[in-house]
């Protein structure tokens, strides 16, 4: 079979100065569909790989391929309408004076006529619920919801491929589970996701394979069960796995031969064993 | 309230009420705290429950900065915040935000951690030994003579969290202060957090979505919603009344999560709340009598 890879990083080597290297020769390749997690410590690297990805950076070494074309050739808007961005902080992304011209923004780009543009808004706020507050300021909104803004801005687009940075940085649980489930109905429809975060709870329910960077190198890529299971290595590279995980790997010597990713994991681990 | 009692306490909200200028309803509602010295208190809470509104009243922030309608009385040692200036207050409570852009200033790391100490009186000498004690803690020796604007956020934080630490207050408030830090680093910083408590016996008030590492280090954990204190009780104590965590949105620790899926199954767990691994480890090993 002969498929293209979504994203196809060869040999990937970037300095933002000639003395410092901040990626080091990274090579891995994700097929349309993932749902891949990149996860590092602070100062791994992931930041400016994901910089790469959409083109705002370009490779001092190597190359990287997105959907087939080669982002040092690319016009970053030529790459836009392949790839979403979702920036950390919503802020840095909502400009627009109600929430139906942020989603149209965008689209305005893409040479659509009028009634393409208004089908694809209407549906991305009919996605994330947003019909409600289609003609509010985006900035007076609750973080939650202007982080579906940002979303659904970017799905209007049409992407294969979304990128988020840290989607759920400083939010708590409710907001931050209604972000990861929103992208997870996204990978259900087949977009690839690339998910960039510190939040292991996450990477454990939705990542299905996770890259490990640390000092601009690849230590691993691996189903997200394996990466995760490795507390030595995660805590070698300053990362810690959820505490579930890191129960079930020293609850071993009680006869949990699995690495759980999840409580319900566990629950069912323990009754097979009880059950014994 | 009486003086004397309150001079006991390191801070005394009584019955504040506190509305922002600009928002449509307020933000504390009749919130009542007594922090005593040497206490590790955990807070946490859904967005907007008016956590960094409560952190800004502890040093007077809110309302003197601020401005807003505010009801009710804070004691920092018996001082009301309404009577003494920030800069007073700020001596006794360290404050450390979630976003570390807003507090770091100056043009080198090492002139931000000088900063603190030399407001405070210290000679430039002393000032550049303070900042350097202090970088060693944190780790933040070799980028003394970085700009904080080029560090990454991660390191920005820790810069700032130590700047709060050179001026020795007695509380150190940290309001998400770790919410980019990576996991180690964030386990790190909590650690700190339990040193100057245990060792200095510093009073730390930490607000944080970290509900596994709340649950482990703090000795008191305050779930706030709606401007009102919902639950405050020993973390051991805290996760019996589910109610209030799913109202609240706050997730339970994951092995407390599963001991009460396990109770709930019908095994026979000991009472009280399972909050570390070991405890877990423990209990499982005894269900299987082993």
């Amino acid at each position: 079979m002969n498929m293209i890879n979504a994203i196809a990083v060869n040999d990937l080597r970037f300095a933002y100065d000639k003395s410092n290297e901040v990626l080091r020769g990274i090579t891995f390749s994700i097929n349309p569909g993932e749902f891949v997690a990149i996860i590092g410590n602070n100062g791994s690297g992931k930041s400016t790989l994901l910089k790469l990805m959409v083109g705002l950076l370009k490779p001092t070494k190597g190359q990287v391929l997105i959907d087939g074309i080669d982002t040092r050739s690319a016009k970053v808007s030529d790459l836009a309408r392949k790839i979403g961005f979702f920036f950390q902080n919503p802020n840095d992304q909502l400009f627009a004076s109600t929430v139906r011209d942020e989603i149209a923004f965008g689209l305005k780009n893409l040479n659509l006529d009028e009634d393409e543009i208004k089908r694809r808004i209407d549906a991305a706020l009919a996605d994330f619920k947003l019909q409600h507050v289609e003609n509010v300021f985006p900035r007076f909104l609750a973080r939650g919801d202007k982080q579906k803004v940002c979303l659904a801005s970017i799905i209007a687009m049409g992407p294969k491929i979304i990128l988020l940075d840290e989607p759920t940085t400083g939010q708590d649980h409710r907001d931050s589970k209604a972000v990861m489930d929103n992208t997870r109905n996204l990978n259900e429809r087949g977009i690839t996701v690339v998910l960039v975060t510190h939040q292991m709870i996450n990477v454990a329910e939705y990542a299905t394979r996770t890259i490990l960077l640390n000092r601009g190198e690849l230590i691993a890529d691996a189903p997200t069960r394996q990466v995760l299971g490795n507390v030595d290595l995660m805590r070698r590279c300053d990362l810690l796995p959820p505490q579930i995980t890191r129960m079930s790997a020293a609850a071993r010597s009680l006869g949990i031969r699995d690495i759980v990713l999840t409580v319900p994991e566990m629950v069912t681990a323990f009754l097979r064993l009880a059950n014994a | 309230m009486e003086l004397s009692n309150t001079q006991q306490n390191e801070i005394c909200i009584d019955n504040v009420t506190f509305r922002y200028p600009t928002s449509k309803s307020d933000v504390l509602r009749n919130l009542s705290l007594t922090i005593r010295r040497g206490e590790f208190v955990g807070i946490t809470g859904p967005a907007g429950a008016g956590k960094t509104t409560l952190c800004m009243a502890m040093n007077g922030l809110v309302p003197n900065y601020t401005l807003g309608n505010y009801r009710g009385t804070t004691f920092v040692k018996g001082k009301s915040t309404l009577e003494h200036s920030i800069s007073d207050l700020s001596t006794h409570v360290g404050l450390v935000f979630q976003d570390p852009e807003s507090q770091l200033i100056m043009s080198t790391v090492e002139e931000e951690l000088m900063f603190g100490p030399v407001s405070h009186g210290q000679t430039r000498k002393e000032a550049i030994a303070s900042a350097h004690e202090m970088a060693r803690i944190l780790g933040l020796t070799d980028l003394l003579n970085r700009s904080p604007q080029t560090l990454s956020g991660g390191q920005k934080q820790r810069v700032a969290i130590a700047a709060a630490l050179t001026v020795n207050p007695d509380v150190l408030v940290l309001d998400e202060a770790t919410s980019e830090l990576d996991p180690v680093t964030v386990q790190r910083v909590f650690e700190l957090c339990r040193m100057f408590h245990d060792k200095l016996g510093k009073t730390i008030i930490m607000v944080s979505h970290e509900i596994e590492l709340l649950s482990e280090h703090a000795e008191r954990l305050i779930v706030i919603d709606n401007g009102s204190i919902e639950l405050d009780k020993a973390p051991k104590d805290a996760f019996k009344d589910f109610e209030i965590f799913k109202r609240t949105g706050v997730r339970l620790p994951q092995v407390a999560e599963f001991t009460k899926t396990l109770r709930e199954k019908g095994f026979l767990i000991r009472e009280g709340a399972i909050l570390t691994i070991e405890e877990c480890l423990d209990s499982l090993r005894a269900l299987l009598g082993r």
